[in-house]
């Protein structure tokens, strides 16, 4: 990207609550107009991370900014949508907007009344009386009403039910098509993430494990099989996410930096969902000073 | 935000309007009736000429008559509570409880600016609610009460002046700092009305009587059977204690006097009276007069505020920075 402005910037961003980090020495850059996944376990930070973005937490260390600005100050370029899509269960849809319409300068009222008629949402029926998936739409639509530059979700899909689900992401990939909003949203589920998201962000145990284009992440991760040996140096690989070894048989995960061209390696491709799970294994032994640079240098590329 | 302020809190603000509306209608009602008892009975005159016969048994037919009236509306002190813990404790404690602070705070404006309107708004609208409630009592109280019992009486002095609004501004602050704090509803309307009590009831007794040194007027008994009675530096103060002294200015105790002075059978009160006076006691009453009732209603109204302003001031930081 030649842009020197991100629609989102962390820099050794973190967040402590009492003793706990939170979110921890976290970087990473978000160009504009991407499509992005954050990606971890629950409890891995991801909801810090969105909160510190919209400006509902400040940071305990390092900085945020968005479109290279303090969130504070750029809260109307900015949708959000909290976890379990919070709004006011007894205003009905149309007091909904009626809020959306008053708090914010930049408003679409129309679209966001074209979009519920098109989703059957009727203006006079209380919130509180919506579907599940009624209901995230709603919030979608207010995040969007906005007009906003980025668009921050939080587990958007998490509590919906699989109908519902497949019609949120619909809505979000015709968003990300469109090319006009950057997209982050957090997601513990990958399978989802992959038909609508083109960046990931993988977070796991507070820090950031992996940040990159979908397409180049997937081009560069390999898998490696042999049989049984101390894996050592190999030319063309860059770090060893994953190790399986077997008495006979010894399987990398790995990041390459060039082709791997050592014939006693096999090499494959992999699956995105395996290459974020190999990268979210690493927090179960602890994050090694490697993992860190890891995710540093995938953001300097 | 005016809008959503309102839409939030009609449901509590159409409420208080209706109690002030029923409030006020027999406030009108009652306070004609006791007008009416007042001339008639001829209460004012009885007042005005000190040595107009059977003056105690016309104002003691006109406090039996309405004095059931002025007692219940002590029951009255306890609305700034009510204030505090329906539209004070919901105020940040239900965003936070049902997550939608995350949704209003990631709109177009802050945590700090939707709090700023939404506190400008209600203690406008709760302002003015005990504005109208003061302007009525204090009506209700003119035409009769206060000949008889003064301002200072805390059954007039909590209705009028500025007291009552400062327990509005109070008592809200309170609300909506426990339901910052604890971000729980419920909890927070219980500490609502359980600080509101906590201060309310020992500023009345133990404070309020010792905001300047109350004074002791002391009289022989006899002379309160005389004429000049009314007269008296008692008239419009506030008692809080009575009891006898010896001619060497020590307390004595009610028991010792009633049983020395026993109006034994056939003995009337004029006896008892004459046997007190006999023994040279004198009847004491330590009091706080009239005149003190700015002065006083400014501390009271001075410890409030004060003790809003750090609530509120606490509930502002605490949103902003701890949550928010």
């Amino acid at each position: 990207m030649t842009d020197t402005i991100h629609a989102l910037e962390a820099e050794t961003l973190g967040r402590r609550y009492g003793r706990t980090w939170a979110l921890r020495d976290c970087s990473f850059q978000l160009p504009a107009g991407r499509v992005a996944a954050l990606v971890g376990p629950n409890g891995a930070g991801k909801t810090t991370l969105l909160h510190l973005a919209v400006g509902l937490l400040t940071p305990t260390a390092g900085s945020v900014r968005v479109f290279g600005a303090p969130p504070q100050t750029v809260r109307q370029r900015v949708g959000f949508v909290a976890q379990d899509h919070p709004l006011y269960r007894s205003f009905t849809v149309g007091e909904t907007l009626t809020m959306g319409r008053k708090l914010n300068r930049r408003w679409d009222d129309t679209l966001a009344k074209a979009r519920l008629g098109q989703l059957g949402v009727p203006l006079d029926r209380p919130v509180g009386k919506l579907s599940g998936g009624q209901q995230a739409q709603l919030a979608l639509t207010l995040a969007l009403a906005k007009q906003p530059d980025i668009l921050l979700l939080d587990e958007p899909v998490a509590s919906l039910d699989p109908l519902a689900r497949r019609d949120f992401l619909r809505a979000l990939a015709e968003i990300g098509e469109e090319g006009r909003v950057t997209v982050l949203l957090s997601s513990h589920i990958i399978a989802d993430l992959e038909r609508v998201c083109d960046y990931l962000i993988i977070l796991s145990a507070a820090r950031v494990q992996l940040v990159g284009e979908i397409s180049e992440i997937a081009r560069t991760h390999k898998r490696l099989t042999a049989s049984h040996r101390e894996p050592g140096a190999i030319a063309g690989v860059a770090a060893i996410i994953e190790e399986y070894a077997t008495p006979r048989q010894t399987q990398l995960l790995v990041r390459t930096d060039g082709p791997v061209t050592d014939s006693a390696w096999d090499v494959s491709d992999v699956g995105l969902e395996e290459i974020v799970l190999a990268y979210l294994g690493h927090s179960g032994d602890g994050i090694s000073e490697g993992d860190a640079t890891l995710a540093q240098m995938e953001v300097s590329q | 935000m005016i809008w959503l302020t309102w839409r939030q809190h009609r449901a509590a603000i159409i409420a208080m309007a209706l109690v002030v509306a029923v409030l006020g209608a027999l406030f009108i009602v009652t306070g004609r009736q006791m007008a009416d008892a007042y001339q008639q009975l001829g209460v004012g005159d009885c007042l005005a000429h000190p040595s107009h016969p059977n003056c105690g048994d016309i104002v003691g037919a006109f406090r039996d008559q309405y004095g059931t009236y002025i007692g219940a509306s002590a029951w009255l002190n306890l609305l700034p509570a009510f204030l505090g813990m329906l539209i004070g404790a919901p105020l940040v404690a239900r965003e936070l409880e049902h997550g939608t602070h995350r949704l209003v705070w990631t709109q177009g404006i802050s945590a700090g600016r939707w709090l700023a309107i939404k506190l400008a708004a209600l203690f406008a609208v709760t302002i003015s609610a005990t504005i109208l409630m003061t302007a009525l009592m204090s009506w209700w109280h003119s035409t009769s009460w206060n000949q008889l019992n003064g301002h200072m009486n805390p059954l007039m002095y909590d209705f009028e002046g500025i007291t009552p609004l400062a327990y509005t501004v109070f008592a809200l602050a309170l609300g909506i700092a426990a339901g910052a704090l604890l971000r729980r509803t419920i909890p927070a309307m219980v500490v609502a009305l359980a600080g509101f009590l906590a201060v309310r009831l020992p500023m009345e007794f133990l404070l309020r009587p010792r905001f300047q040194p109350p004074l002791t007027y002391t009289q022989d008994i006899l002379t309160v059977l005389s004429p000049t009675t009314t007269q008296t530096p008692l008239r419009g103060g506030w008692t809080l204690d009575q009891g006898w002294l010896d001619s060497a200015g020590h307390h004595l105790a009610d028991s010792t006097v009633f049983q020395t002075c026993d109006a034994r059978v056939g003995g009337t009160k004029m006896d008892l009276f004459q046997c007190i006076h006999n023994h040279g006691w004198l009847a004491f009453t330590t009091y706080q007069p009239a005149d003190r009732f700015w002065p006083f209603q400014s501390i009271e109204a001075g410890i409030l505020v004060a003790l809003a302003v750090g609530l509120l001031a606490l509930a502002i930081w605490w949103v902003r920075r701890r949550i928010a």
